[in-house]
């Protein structure tokens, strides 16, 4: 009796391979914190997987170091099952993650295998694609200008910083300033975002407590955006290659859906720690150390990863991959050796202040250290025509702020142009988790510009301009469809905009 | 200056060629005292590996470790012999685990595997 099991088992054996295969072999001289030197394996290529024999099983590793007379490798997994006079083979590939639309709504590690306990990923070995972890970044023939924004939902990032598709945006700033907390608001505003197509987020936890990763997954997943976000974690108890490897693993997922034609967006929390997690290793590999004991080329290990971010031409199919890297400063000193090597790389920074944090003002953004060098060109344009004006007003009450103190003394205009500062420092202040569409952005800003609410008392700002909106939202939903639609301020919808702030006013006095 | 496993070989094997039993102690006893001089003890593993690999290319011997399930057949240990085609200096292993065939390790840096073992682990690895 047959039965088609046993027939395909017998085709298997018929096909299978019977002869000699040949290997190249290594020896392990030397082995310790994750790093192992190997004699041998002549002809091994840089970042191609090897396997280490041992006698619990096999267990892979990197080629990193290719030396005169020895190969210095990563190892990825347990590296106690490693022991001196291990034999080591070619794994004959160069280190890789399977990528497809499978991954998402999973949390994986940098190897791609799950951590979130819901069992595997891929259900069958057929079709497998597998990207490799380290790729050139996208040619400048293949490249596009940034022209679509993705929307954070946070107003002071949308109206004065913006972001467009295919750009690396820093955030920079102290621990526990609400750096994790912007990225996350921006993956969760982009189910908001009907507009435009809804990018598949990846987040990369790079040497973060366990704690606070559970904490960003439960957040995701109860705003519904673990829908289209793809988690990568290398937690602080990962070895040094787990957290070394983690962005560009995220890069080559990343790249996956861009040259699917689709847009990615990418969050590696943090590249201080990568940087770190690099330092290590290298070190352990006895590599010459430089400033701050970081190798010669740091800078390298961040350019490459974040030069893979692009917005792909309309012959490439139009995809892109938009970064936002998380750099974390120590007492702001932006001019560390770390983040001023980020921040020379990326199309700008989110700079976030612990002053103006304890200060209350959240999101702590620096307006006047903040930029983004490519994000205008992006941006909608009726968001550009009123942050126009608000980024205007808020330079020139920066430049007043100092006077401010003597407020009996001053004439009438200043104490006019630090009123209006003030109220749309107030206007500007958000709670995380609670991104806001960007229509009512524009519909907000371009009331607070127009003096709405001047004559307000500063701790009611934030009450009356959720009065605000909630009338626009209930008595001139039109307004705010119309906005959505064509993302256009005419003249048409600003004098309608003037009636509403006026009929407003009206109903308040 | 500092000197590679490599180049500490090659010095050791010239030192010691055509020399004999006092003057092979005393050669590498000097040797031993330049390392330690050099602050290059941690090198004295890659250095004993580098010399018998060294001193294996000089004799036109080849190092050959076979894995068979039982123990090595007179015929098929003289087959080896003629298949390298220069003086082996073998070293033979069993492994029962092996279940059938042969696996010979050469100059530690190649191995031919035909073992029933790799051939049946082949038939269930998901990337071949």
């Amino acid at each position: 009796m047959s039965s088609p099991l046993i027939d395909n088992l017998k085709k298997e054996i018929e096909g299978a391979e019977t002869g000699a295969r040949r290997h190249e072999i290594g020896t392990v001289i030397e082995v310790g914190d994750g790093i192992a030197r190997i004699f041998g394996l002549t002809n091994v290529a840089l970042q191609e997987m090897v396997e280490f024999e041992t006698s619990e099983g096999p267990v892979s590793g990197v080629a990193f170091n290719l030396e005169e007379d020895n190969v210095g490798a990563i190892i990825l997994g347990d590296y106690a099952k490693v022991k001196e006079g291990d034999h080591v083979t070619h794994a004959g590939r160069i280190l890789s993650v399977r990528v497809g639309e499978e991954l998402i709504g999973r949390v994986i590690d940098p190897l791609g295998e799950p951590q979130d306990g819901k069992g595997p990923i891929f259900a069958s070995e057929s079709n497998a694609v597998y990207n490799p972890i380290e790729s050139n970044a996208p040619s400048v023939v293949d490249r596009s200008p940034v022209n679509t924004p993705i929307h954070t939902g946070i107003k002071a990032i949308d109206s004065i910083i913006p972001i467009g598709r295919g750009q690396r945006e820093l955030i920079i700033g102290d621990r526990q300033v609400g750096k994790t907390s912007i990225a996350i608001d921006t993956i969760i505003n982009q189910k908001n975002d009907t507009r435009h197509r809804t990018p598949i987020c990846i987040y990369v936890a790079v040497g973060q407590k366990q704690s606070k990763v559970a904490t960003v997954i439960a957040t995701l997943e109860e705003k519904g955006a673990m829908e289209y976000t793809i988690v990568v974690s290398a937690p602080a108890s990962s070895p040094a290659s787990f957290r070394y490897i983690a962005p560009y693993s995220a890069a080559a997922i990343a790249e996956y859906f861009m040259n699917k034609g689709q847009d990615a967006l990418v969050v590696y929390d943090d590249l201080s720690k990568h940087a770190v997690a690099y330092r290590e290793i290298s070190l352990l590999l006895r590599r010459p150390p430089g400033r701050e004991a970081y190798p010669g080329d740091i800078f390298y290990l961040h350019s490459r990863l974040l030069e893979r971010a692009a917005k792909l031409n309309d012959k490439k199919g139009g995809g892109s991959f938009t970064a936002l890297p998380i750099i974390e400063t120590q007492l702001g000193d932006v001019s560390a050796y770390i983040p001023t090597n980020v921040i020379s790389i990326t199309d700008g920074q989110i700079y976030l202040e612990s002053d103006l944090f304890n200060q209350g003002v959240r999101p702590a953004v620096n307006a006047g250290l903040s930029v983004s060098r490519v994000g205008s060109s992006a941006q909608t344009k009726a968001m550009k025509k009123v942050a126009g004006r608000l980024r205007l007003e808020l330079a020139q009450f920066r430049e007043l702020a100092a006077f401010a103190q003597y407020s009996s003394e001053l004439d009438e205009g200043t104490k006019r142009t630090i009123n209006r500062g003030r109220v749309l420092t107030e206007v500007l202040k958000q709670n995380e988790l609670e991104p806001m569409p960007f229509e009512k952005q524009i519909v907000l800003i371009y009331a607070a510009t127009q003096g709405l609410f001047d004559a307000v008392p500063l701790d009611d700002v934030r009450k009356t301009y959720e009065e605000f909106l909630s009338f626009v939202d209930k008595l001139h939903a039109d307004i705010l469809a119309s906005l959505k639609d064509s993302g256009e301020l005419t003249d048409d919808t600003a004098a309608k905009l003037k009636a509403i702030n006026e009929e407003f006013r009206q109903m308040k006095s | 200056m500092r000197y590679s496993a490599r180049q500490y070989a090659e010095a050791l094997h010239k030192a010691l060629e055509e020399k004999k039993g006092g003057e092979r102690a005393e050669a590498l006893t000097r040797f031993a005292a330049l390392i330690r001089r050099n602050g290059d003890k941690s090198l004295l593993e890659r250095i004993l590996i580098q010399y018998e690999r060294i001193d294996l290319e000089k004799s036109g011997t080849v190092k050959a470790e076979v894995e068979t399930p039982e123990a090595l057949a007179p015929h098929v240990r003289r087959e080896i012999e003629k298949a390298i085609g220069k003086p082996v200096m073998l070293m033979e292993k069993s492994d029962p685990s092996l279940i059938a065939g042969i696996r010979i390790l050469l100059n530690d840096t190649l191995r031919i595997d035909a073992s029933a073992r790799t051939m049946i682990a082949g038939l269930f690895s998901p990337r071949k």
